[in-house]
């Protein structure tokens, strides 16, 4: 900020000396109160009062309307500068000097405005006190007070005695009596419990999201064990469905996608295993505290493993702009995207609202988002392609793997220099014996024209072209279009040292690494384009941002390569950008690419190779040269396993001081912050332990998480005991799930919650065992029927009296269908599946063909939608119109909306017919006549019988299409099975 | 608990939207029904019998305006690309003779930040048109016929010269991804007067959607009911409007009504819950509008010299030109919102001419100026203009200098660029706002795309600073936090 003098210091020595404006003498003199009334108020009512001091607006938290203000100055510092008074802001800004800050915004003053400003600002800015409007200016902090620490999330949790009830025979645990004695209290009566039928259909889609089949109703209607259920609670929790169904709630919570968003929503590879790992620690019942803190810090615990890394694939689930037009606030926009995925998930407060300004109505300053945000801060940038990848520790000993490594880079070497040399000796032969046909090989290196390529990117060969290159590891972003390569040095390319076989060494390079980038433009796509590279070693080309080749080890001389197939989609009219990184271990190092178009003519090595080679090379030769490329290419094609994974995971870079940044400006840095906890929630301080620093991370990280994951931490506990009850009633005690401040819902059962808030602390975080506990509850097992005295009372079902009726969710909906059908396939785990979309929903993204790509086989198709692919500008429609969350961010709740489209869906869609279809035919094999055919669908489809009328409507219904639509009993049998998968018991849960 | 009073799942006596939406947990109910069309005898009476679905509220039941609108409907034709407004309508005498020299002038595009360009001089000559006297480049004859019903706006800045955040921006007036789209919010602010039809129609370029697709017209942090619908203008207008096995009509309707029958049977223990039965009466409502979409789209039904206005009739303006028309249908049955892309893919396929410039206008401005002239003088004609907002403009301008060394492509700017509404409240032949002698940015009157939106807003008689959607803590706003002004002086 050079605008920023420090003034506080000299002011009153220059004051002294300039004798111009002094602080006892602000009284103005007649001349400048009649110059300030005639010619300067108006200006300022009319151009910068609005939004500066009057009608309580302080943009900028600067105040215009006093002196006072002025001086003190908003969010650059004072406005005023009374040394070189020419040089202050104010003037700057109203004389447009600085592109981000012009004032007023909506257009430059005219030029006798800002004259008189001027001279009134070099007079020292006389500003007669009946003219002033006052009040309060500037930056005044949020102070965080005891009163607010009142509120009820923001105490500790306590230790609720299960209170009494009249009718104890109704309790079947602590939960009961919170319930009951409340509905005692209102004087209500619970539901009876639900029917065996009820509870079991309720039970499996509650905690497998599936239904019981036909063959398990029937077993639990027959067994009078007192114990049935409890064994079938059991028995759900021991499947693995499990995990599917619960992962997708926490999924939600996390805003879990697979791609970035934005202009090209390109893909987050790997993502899929943090989606494997979540299912798998629910299925493992992980204890909730540990699950919290591999997420937020797996990568920096002393005891961590594969899981605890791939965890910590949570900080990298959010949207990313890879082409943002402001860089600055883009890094602070993805940190903040993690900031309030973690502080909305795990403790229930809203502290993104307080990025710009201090909270509206929570207790929460600005201050406060960036001591948090100073946890996440030195987070390493999002990247496309690998940039985020890390291995995951290997298995197999280090050292094992190493030397094969070296011993298969040693054979390829040997293999390399046999090519190498036969190739130089043949174009040696071939110069002698035909003089005319190496001379088209060379060709003139001046022009951009070689034989019938056109040099979109001429190569060092015909002359060489300027790049921009760095022999230091640039930023993580070094291949992107957008990045800023304006102070890497600039060069002819080749790049080398001399002497290196083949090399048109321009500008020397010595060092390992070298990152070179260069812009070229096209009026028109190419319809082919031919890579020419010339690699010493190893080397990635970057076409647009996206990896179109990686060279392998080292060429002897350039060689072309067929781009078209993966540079097909990135390459764009205008600007194109090619970014270049080679590598380099030991002996000679060179590096140069070109790009060409339309290869039809020039005889390349290989073609003349094959022409000429047995006449000029000795048979012996040739033989030995034709095994060794055999044998190169079938060492390059072989990779070495060392059995380590790569992950999507999380990463520190550097340690940055960390500012508060006023309105979120990230160049309006104001007082620098370390990591510190949300005051309301105590004043801690956040020492992070000099021992939790490990690898190139801080330990910031795992100290926040196990802040979050203590037992005393008050939010924490209760946040998802409350997020377990929502998921189970269908609303959580506190509604807003995600929002336990001051503006959420209060809880319905205050008492409730802290009491299931410390039980599950007591049960060690299990989650399985909060499962079990609220199905074995009374209230969980009340019917969904309506009472007529409860419904007057208490309509919404605020106090538990039922348990309330719930539609099945969008995945639920999909995977019921498929469980119908008998198609389901219950393969977990592993890379998503993208089943077949309508063409009318490709059609709708900017390259239909490119959108949805790698369809799955059949079978994989079918499997549950935990695994379909979660790409965030491409959804399933059935899906999608059934209230999947949005993944642009946390979902804590999803709606639940009732729209004629979601009718559309299941009654026309593709996938729905043919699921009837299958269905009917399932039907077909139950029975050979109608009435078995309808008795099977209600088993299946609503795991009960049907009951006497209701077969023989199903009858009807099927005589009734057959007659009118001219149908036989197998096409009416399909329409039937359609039928039923509409019908609202199919959606419904009672 | 104050709201124990209020009966289930309806949202009457709710004091206000927030409230309604912070009630949801369960979510929202059900619907609304006051099809117009259901009164003009559209649907076939064995289904359209009165049904209790009329008693129901949903997200897209109509709702009181804040004040007084003065558009009923709103019809955006986005030029996706970036239209070049020194070529088209923001006239600049002095950029001509300034061809092919290289001057000091600061852009922001795709190519970066730069202080030094080539000019390239305006490609088309332009004329002056109407009482205004409006100044209109060649490539839009007929619109240049239109211009006394025209606001122009030339000083429109936007946050991002990038398309995937400067689309964003348009649609949603946030460069993040995840916020509602325009459309979305004007259905959430005021609802939907036909339940047949979509409220919020997204019509798509044959060569494919806009860069991020469907994020475009995403309802973003509300319900889904608020996302925009991709319509067809030919072939089958919605996605699943017809069934997939073909089932005849009297099949259909069999089915249905066995259907009814064992929902109601299944109602009837549970009658107290409106979800069963909103989604019962969610089946009548999508038969009906299995009519009423494919009337809608049936543009050849009307008079020849209609279609003729719009350039239907089998050359380059066809495509454009029955959804303009298409456009009219859905204002005449109360479509609150319709979104017509010009362009779409990648590159040339649409507005963004980085590489021939004079090639890629004439492309799309000929694909496109009949129709839109047509739009407007049919709307007219037919009284609709009144209340029918049309807004015309792409995600930012283009820079007065030439990307490259050799060529007349023009990069991104989202400095200064222009574009115009009509009709629906707004006043004809001004023009506000200035870009500097070059175009290259805003310098008179500057105009945010927020201000954009708040003049749809407020002229659909919604209040920008005030129409707001809690979430994550915040009343959320289409126009931000800082909140926007209409701009006045395109208002009548």
């Amino acid at each position: 900020m050079k605008h920023f003098l420090s003034l506080t210091l000299n002011l009153a020595i220059l004051l002294c000396l300039t004798g111009q404006v002094r602080a006892e003498e602000n009284k103005p003199t007649p001349e400048q109160v009649a110059f300030f009334e005639n010619e300067v108020l108006g200006i300022l009512q009319k151009s910068c009062f609005r939004c500066h001091g009057q009608e309580g607006k302080i943009k900028g938290h600067f105040r215009i309307t006093s002196r006072d203000g002025i001086i003190k100055g908003g969010d650059q510092g004072t406005a005023f500068n009374e040394k070189s008074p020419e040089k202050s802001i104010l003037l700057e800004m109203i004389s447009y000097k600085d592109g981000d800050h012009e004032m007023p915004p909506k257009e430059k003053l005219p030029k006798a405005n800002i004259e008189t400003l001027s001279k009134w600002v070099m007079m020292g800015l006389p500003f007669p006190a009946e003219h002033e409007i006052r009040g309060e200016a500037g930056q005044q902090g949020m102070v965080v007070t005891d009163a607010d620490r009142q509120h009820w999330a923001f105490r500790s949790v306590k230790n609720q005695p299960t209170p009494k009830v009249k009718n104890s025979s109704w309790i079947k645990n602590g939960i009961d009596a919170f319930v009951l004695a409340r509905l005692e209290k209102e004087g209500l009566k619970p539901n009876p419990q639900a029917s065996k039928e009820t509870l079991i259909r309720r039970a499996y889609y509650d905690l497998i999201g599936l239904p019981p089949n036909p063959e398990q109703v029937q077993a639990f209607l027959e067994d009078n064990d007192p114990k049935a259920f409890e064994q079938l609670v059991d028995e759900l929790l021991r499947m693995p469905q499990y995990g599917e169904k619960w992962g997708r709630h926490w999924l939600d919570l996390v805003r879990y996608a697979e791609t970035n968003g934005y202009e090209r929503d390109s893909e987050k590879p790997e993502a899929w295993r943090y989606r494997d790992y979540v299912i798998r620690a629910l299925n493992e019942d992980k204890p909730y505290d540990r699950f919290i803190i591999e997420q937020l810090a797996g990568d920096e615990l002393p005891d961590r493993n594969a899981d605890a890394v791939i965890a910590t694939g949570f900080h990298r689930l959010g949207t990313w702009d890879d082409e943002p037009a402001d860089r600055d606030l883009a890094k602070y926009d993805y940190l903040d995207d993690i900031l309030r995925a973690s502080t909305e998930t795990f403790l229930g407060l809203t502290v993104g609202c307080a990025r710009c300004h201090d909270h509206k109505i929570d207790p929460i300053p600005t201050r406060d988002y960036y001591g948090f945000l100073a946890f996440l801060h030195d987070i390493s940038p999002h990247g496309k392609g690998g940039t985020n990848l890390v291995n995951v520790p290997a298995a197999e000993d280090a050292s094992i793997f190493q030397k094969k490594v070296q011993e298969k880079q040693k054979r390829e070497e040997g293999y390399r220099r046999i090519i190498a040399e036969t190739e130089t000796q043949f174009q040696k032969n071939l110069k002698d014996k035909h003089p005319e046909i190496a001379l088209k090989v060379v060709s003139s290196p001046d022009s951009q024209q070689r034989g019938k390529d056109l040099y979109l990117l001429p190569d060092s060969r015909t002359g060489g072209q300027i790049w921009e290159y760095v022999m230091q590891a640039p930023g993580d972003n070094w291949f992107e279009i957008g990045f800023d390569d304006s102070k890497w040095k600039k060069g002819p390319g080749g790049f080398g040292s001399k002497g290196t076989p083949g090399s048109h060494v321009r500008t020397n390079w010595n060092t390992k690494d070298i990152w070179m980038r260069k812009d070229f433009r096209l009026t028109a796509i190419p319809e082919n384009l031919t890579l020419h590279i010339h690699h010493d070693e190893d080397a990635e080309i970057y076409l647009n941002g996206n990896l179109i080749h990686r060279a392998k080890g080292h060429s002897t001389n350039y060689i072309k390569i067929n781009a078209m197939a993966k540079a097909e989609f990135s390459l764009q009219t205008g600007k194109n950008t090619v970014a270049v990184h080679c590598r380099q271990t030991n002996g000679g190092q060179y590096i140069d690419i070109g790009l060409s178009t339309d290869t039809s003519g020039g005889p390349d090595l290989e073609q003349l190779f094959k022409k000429y080679a047995k006449s000029l090379l000795p048979a012996n030769d040739l033989k030995t040269y034709k095994r060794s490329k055999r044998e190169l290419d079938a060492s390059l094609t072989q990779k070495l396993e060392n059995k380590s994974i790569k992950a999507m995971a999380v990463a520190e870079r550097g340690r940055a001081p960390v500012h508060v940044l006023a309105r979120g400006n990230p160049r309006l840095k104001g007082d620098q912050v370390k990591p510190s906890f949300p005051l309301v929630l105590g004043e801690f301080d956040a020492q992070v332990p000099a021992e939790y620093a490990i690898n190139n991370s801080s330990g910031k990280r795992r100290y926040l998480a196990e802040w979050i994951a203590n037992p005393k931490n008050p939010m924490t506990s209760r946040v998802m005991a409350n997020r377990l009850w929502q998921f189970h009633f269908g609303r959580g005690i506190v509604r807003t799930s995600s929002d336990f401040g001051t503006q959420g819902d209060k809880p319905t059962h205050p008492l409730l919650l802290d009491w299931l808030a410390t039980t599950f602390v007591e049960k060690s975080w299990s989650l399985k065992s909060m499962h079990k506990l609220i199905l074995m509850s009374q209230t969980w097992q009340m019917a969904s029927t309506p009472n007529e005295t409860a419904l007057k009372k208490d309509p919404l079902n605020h106090l538990f009296w039922r348990y309330d009726m719930r539609r099945l969710s969008a995945e639920e909906i999909r995977d019921s269908i498929l469980n119908l059908t008998g198609e389901l396939n219950l393969k977990m785990g592993g890379p998503s599946i993208t089943p077949p979309l309508p063409k009318e929903v490709l059609a709708s993204a900017s390259r239909p063909g490119a959108a949805w790509r790698g369809l799955s086989s059949p079978e994989d198709s079918v499997r549950r939608s935990v695994y379909v692919k979660v790409k965030r500008s491409m959804k399933m429609p059935l899906l999608l119109s059934h209230d999947m969350a949005d993944t642009d961010s946390p979902c804590a709740v999803r709606f639940n909306t009732t729209v004629p489209t979601q009718a559309l869906t299941m009654l026309n869609s593709e996938i729905i017919n043919k699921a009837a279809t299958t269905f009917a035919t399932r039907l077909l094999q139950s029975g050979d006549n109608n009435e078995d055919r309808v008795r099977e669908a209600f088993r299946i489809a609503f795991c009960r019988d049907p009951k006497k009328a209701e077969i023989e409507d199903g009858i009807r219904m099927i005589q009734d299409i057959m007659e009118k639509g001219g149908l036989n009993n197998h096409e009416a049998l399909e329409r039937f099975a359609l039928l039923t998968l509409n019908l609202n018991e199919f959606v419904y849960l009672d | 608990m104050a709201k124990q009073s209020k009966p289930q799942n309806t949202f009457c006596g709710q004091t206000s939207r927030r409230e309604l939406l912070r009630n949801i947990g369960g979510g929202f109910p059900a619907l609304a029904l006051t099809g117009m069309l259901a009164k003009d005898g559209f649907f076939a009476p064995e289904v359209n019998a009165a049904s209790e679905i009329d008693k129901l509220q949903g997200p897209l039941a109509p709702k009181k305006s804040h004040y007084k609108a003065k558009a009923k409907n709103v019809i955006f034709l986005f030029m996706y690309g970036g239209p070049s407004h020194m070529d088209t309508f923001d006239y600049k005498p002095k950029l001509y003779p300034l061809d092919g020299k290289t001057i000091d002038v600061k852009t922001f595009g795709r190519g970066g930040k730069k202080s030094k360009g080539r000019v390239v001089g305006p490609k088309w000559k332009f004329n002056q048109y109407g009482e205004c006297g409006k100044h209109v480049s060649e490539l839009f004859p007929n619109v240049a016929t239109c211009v006394d019903d025209i606001s122009f706006i030339h000083s429109m800045t936007a946050d991002s010269p990038i398309h995937g955040s400067a689309m964003l921006m348009m649609n949603s007036g946030s460069i993040r991804s995840g916020s509602p789209a325009l459309g979305s919010w004007l259905n959430y602010g005021l609802g939907s007067v036909n339940q047949n039809l979509p409220g919020f129609v997204v019509m798509l370029d044959p060569t494919g959607g806009p860069i991020s697709g469907a994020k475009n017209w995403s309802s973003g942090y509300m319900p889904a009911s608020y996302q925009g619908t991709v319509f067809r203008s030919k072939g089958t207008p919605i996605l699943d409007l017809k069934n997939a096995r073909g089932m005849p009509q009297t099949e259909q309707q069999t089915l249905l009504s066995h259907l009814r029958k064992f929902n109601e049977g299944h109602l009837s223990e549970r009658y107290d819950n409106t979800n069963l039965a909103a989604r019962i009466a969610n089946y009548e409502l999508a038969y009906r509008m299995q009519t009423a979409a494919p009337e809608a789209i049936d543009v050849d039904k009307e008079p020849e010299h209609i279609k003729k206005l719009y350039g239907i009739d089998g050359s380059r303006t066809d495509d454009f030109g029955r959804k303009c028309l298409l456009a009219r249908r859905l204002v005449q049955r109360g479509v609150r919102f319709t979104q017509i892309y010009s362009g779409g893919n990648h590159n040339d396929a649409n507005w963004d001419a980085h590489g021939d410039l004079e090639k890629n206008h004439n492309y799309h401005a000929g694909n496109t100026d009949k129709p839109i002239a047509g739009l407007l003088k049919d709307l007219k004609q037919q009284g609709l203009l009144d209340e029918t907002l049309v807004v015309w403009g792409g995600e930012f301008g283009r820079q007065p200098t030439a990307e490259y060394a050799k060529g007349t492509g023009r990069d991104h700017n989202s400095y200064g660029f222009t574009m115009w509404m009509a009709g629906g409240g707004i006043k004809g032949g001004v023009s506000v706002g200035q870009t500097d002698e070059l175009g290259s940015a805003a310098v008179e009157d500057r105009f945010h795309v927020r201000n954009l939106h708040a003049t749809v807003l407020h002229l659909m008689g919604l209040d920008p600073n005030h129409l707001s959607y809690f979430y994550g803590g915040l009343d959320r706003k289409l126009v931000g936090v800082e909140g926007a002004d209409p701009i006045k002086k395109i208002i009548a």
